[in-house]
């Protein structure tokens, strides 16, 4: 509702008083602006150069990297296996592949990431919620891999129907809260090939696959793991595995990319 | 506000005029009332402004949220565009342009050989079909593509060129204007079909999310 100053009619004095006490409304108004009193687009395009950094916490920035990498000679089996749904942690080091996952990357990846596609926030990370602190109320999470090869490998068992080799790939992210890295389940994504194996012998089958997740890290992700609405996010990942696969299969991934957005904004 | 100026400028020894006054203060009123734009403020001062508590949460974006994990939803095997479950999000918007993406993992069953061609994927706003979101050619044509040596068994069988089939991610996204009211967007899917089967080859989704991001603009 705009500001309805108290005008002068004919008659009234026009003294020092008078004048001040307007002026001070207009000083009330001017300092207690409202969003209606915006026009349009006043804090998406020309004070920022994309339209999402206009709503980034002075405090944060948006976090990307985009490395070029390839697993030519790396082995996957038989070090790391799928094991379940919504598991935490995981191998922490590009290039060592245990466990039920690991992070993507590689140690000969060159860039600024050292190799994983890993994002750290700066300073104590971010409280998600704009009642916390950091005035962030969510982290848009945008990934995307590129898958060049795989092999099978060694004949595998003969899968039962409903089980064939999988990628899977997934984002989690790591709170001050705890010592490990926590899956976001919902971000969990593989791709499966038809119930045939290929030996070890043949041509690799060539790809060219991108893996894209899109995932919006909100507070109910922190409160679901247990941790306080007061606790920090503090970086970001993504986790590679294979699932059902043979003795010696090869995955080939090459680029990859990470981006992490904090967004100044109101959840509906 | 950046070309709001007094139309009367007080002269000395004149009386002050007291309409002059009035108009004077209106103008600037009337600029504070949705006229304020990006010259009336200083360059960098954009994040200090965003920091402070007092300003509104929405002030930049809004966003509205679908989370869909562990969940499974199905596509019909049907003719023409099918919802994905219950994959949707209704919200008022007072106008301007809002991102949607949709995430999820898709499940048409690869074992289909010859049967299931594969399936187009889009967003739908408002009930029609957005063709800059759209995931395929958009050719319902259903000649497969051919699997390369037959000694070397692919390992993904993509079968159709325009559509996809098997397990895989899927991630599409659109910008849209919309104009202020009620709307409604939701992730559609429309099966390429083969000559011999028109029904009962349903697809799935798992996990997932819909986001719906407004953007002031």
């Amino acid at each position: 509702m705009a500001w309805e100053p108290d005008f002068y009619d004919d008659g009234d004095a026009a003294d020092a008083g008078g004048l001040n006490a307007r002026l001070n409304d207009l000083r009330v108004w001017v300092n207690d602006l409202t969003r209606a009193g915006l026009r349009r687009g006043t804090f998406n395009r020309f004070h920022a150069a994309q339209v999402l950094k206009a709503s980034v916490n002075p405090l944060s920035k948006a976090y990307s990297g985009n490395v070029d990498m390839v697993y030519n000679t790396t082995t996957f089996n038989p070090s790391m296996t799928f094991a379940a749904a919504g598991a935490n942690g995981g191998s922490d080091t590009a290039g060592v592949f245990v466990g039920d996952r690991s992070v993507v990357g590689h140690p000969s990846c060159p860039g600024y990431l050292g190799g994983k596609c890993e994002l750290t926030f700066d300073g104590a990370g971010y409280r998600l919620g704009m009642t916390n602190g950091d005035r962030v109320a969510a982290i848009l999470l945008m990934f995307n891999v590129q898958t060049l090869f795989i092999n099978e490998g060694a004949p595998a068992p003969a899968p039962p129907p409903g089980q064939v080799l999988r990628v899977f790939f997934c984002l989690q992210f790591k709170s001050n809260a705890a010592a490990d890295w926590r899956t976001i389940d919902r971000t969990e994504r593989y791709y499966g090939h038809d119930a045939h194996a290929i030996s070890r012998a043949a041509a690799t089958e060539k790809l060219d696959f991108d893996t894209s997740i899109g995932c919006l890290l909100v507070p109910q992700d922190m409160t679901d793991e247990g941790f306080a609405n007061t606790n920090f996010v503090t970086g970001v990942r993504a986790m590679v595995s294979l699932v059902d696969h043979g003795t010696d299969a090869v995955l080939t991934l090459r680029r990859f990319n990470l981006s992490a957005w904090p967004l100044h904004a109101k959840e509906m | 506000m950046s070309w709001a100026w007094p139309a009367h400028k007080p002269v000395a020894g004149l009386l002050l005029d007291n309409e002059e006054w009035n108009d004077n203060v209106t103008r600037f009123v009337q600029e504070t009332d949705g006229g304020l734009n990006e010259h009336n403020f200083v360059s960098g001062t954009v994040a200090s402004l965003l920091a402070l508590d007092k300003t509104e949460d929405d002030l930049a974006l809004r966003f509205w949220h679908q989370r869909l994990s562990g969940s499974s939803q199905e596509f019909k095997y049907i003719t023409g565009w099918t919802p994905i479950g219950s994959v949707s999000r209704t919200f008022d918007s007072d106008g301007g342009q809002v991102l949607v993406i949709w995430s999820a993992n898709i499940h048409i069953d690869p074992y289909l050989d010859d049967k299931v061609a594969g399936a187009h994927f889009a967003l739908e706003l408002d009930g029609v079909v957005q063709p800059s979101s759209l995931a395929g050619s958009g050719d319902m044509g259903n000649e497969f593509v051919g699997d390369g040596d037959a000694s070397v068994l692919a390992a993904f069988r993509w079968k159709a060129g325009p559509g996809r089939r098997g397990y895989f991610p899927m991630t599409i996204q659109g910008i849209f204007d919309i104009p202020p009211g009620r709307h409604t967007v939701r992730p559609v899917a429309r099966f390429i079909h083969s000559s011999t089967v028109t029904s009962g080859y349903n697809g799935t989704t798992f996990n997932g999310e819909l986001i719906v991001l407004h953007l002031w603009s």
